[in-house]
């Protein structure tokens, strides 16, 4: 308890130190979800530019990474429909491919993020914080908030479509 | 029915290990973090370029309304002294013609006169 106190308390770092310590993040998220370097860095960009501007308005450093996950999950929605270059794939439509889950060579990992970026926008950066970020359902909903209902449903339909599509040649053998 | 929910569970954690390896965090670009400083210390200074822009012709545009409003002050005492000229011409051809016909008026009064006395 005295240790978490500490931690969510902790002092924010300056503005070079927190860029360093998040960037990473920042952009995985946004080139995560939108499988677009240039887009996510432009994103990634516009995060850090915009933390720059309200950092006084943050308290400590547990708050400065709700702040970003936050912000990066609104900007990449926000984009993401402006763009609409990748149009969605409604989770039962996901492309139908032999690849095994089993295997994590480059080539699986490539077409699972390639599927992840295709589902909905709302189910995708629930699956990216809960697999990136490795957040429970009850922080995603803080972050994004949604009800955590709402968060559970998109997560249990978008593992089952994944599940389905990634996993078929698997069952097949 | 117990071992499918199993093989179920052995699916999903297979599946949940396979997109934790896909999406781990990547780094952006090599650059990012001087971009994003250039970047800010654009936006943080006064915005040099667009107020130099305006800058010398905004003072120049100063000058060029004083001088607009010079020049239409001056204008306007112009025309009015050439008005104040000309009313003062007219004036004069006025009382150099009402010399004329005094002149002739006296000259015509001091005839009959004369022509009175004989």
């Amino acid at each position: 308890m005295a240790s978490n106190l500490a931690e969510v308390t902790k002092a924010i770092p300056d503005f070079t130190e927190l860029v360093e310590e998040h960037q990473a993040m920042v952009f995985g998220l946004a080139y995560h979800f939108l499988h677009d370097r240039s887009a996510a860095e432009e994103i990634a960009q516009d995060v850090f530019v915009e933390l720059h501007q309200h950092l006084d308005q943050l308290e400590s450093a547990e708050h400065v990474l709700f702040w970003l996950r936050r912000v990066t999950a609104n900007r990449c929605i926000d984009v993401s429909r402006r763009r609409k270059r990748r149009p969605e794939v409604p989770l039962e439509e996901l492309s139908d491919s032999a690849a095994s889950i089993v295997e994590t060579d480059f080539w699986l990992n490539e077409r699972l993020r390639r599927l992840v970026a295709s589902l909905p926008e709302k189910a995708r950066i629930i699956v990216l914080l809960r697999y990136q970020e490795d957040l429970e359902p009850v922080a995603i909903s803080q972050v994004l908030q949604i009800p955590l209902n709402t968060v559970k449903s998109h997560l249990q339909r978008a593992l089952i479509s994944l599940r389905h599509k990634a996993g078929v040649a698997e069952r097949k053998r | 029915m117990t071992d499918h929910s199993q093989d179920d569970r052995l699916e999903d954690e297979r599946l949940e290990k396979a997109l934790r390896a896909a999406l781990l965090r990547q780094n952006p670009s090599e650059d990012f973090a001087s971009r994003l400083q250039t970047r800010i210390a654009q936006r943080t200074q006064p915005k040099q370029t667009v107020d130099s822009w305006w800058a010398l012709p905004r003072m120049g545009w100063a000058v060029v309304g004083v001088m607009c409003v010079g020049i239409a002050i001056g204008g306007a005492k112009y025309e009015q002294h050439r008005r104040e000229a000309e009313g003062q011409a007219a004036r004069q051809q006025v009382l150099v013609a009402l010399r004329i016909a005094g002149a002739k008026i006296q000259l015509a009064q001091s005839r009959v006169q004369r022509l009175s006395e004989h």
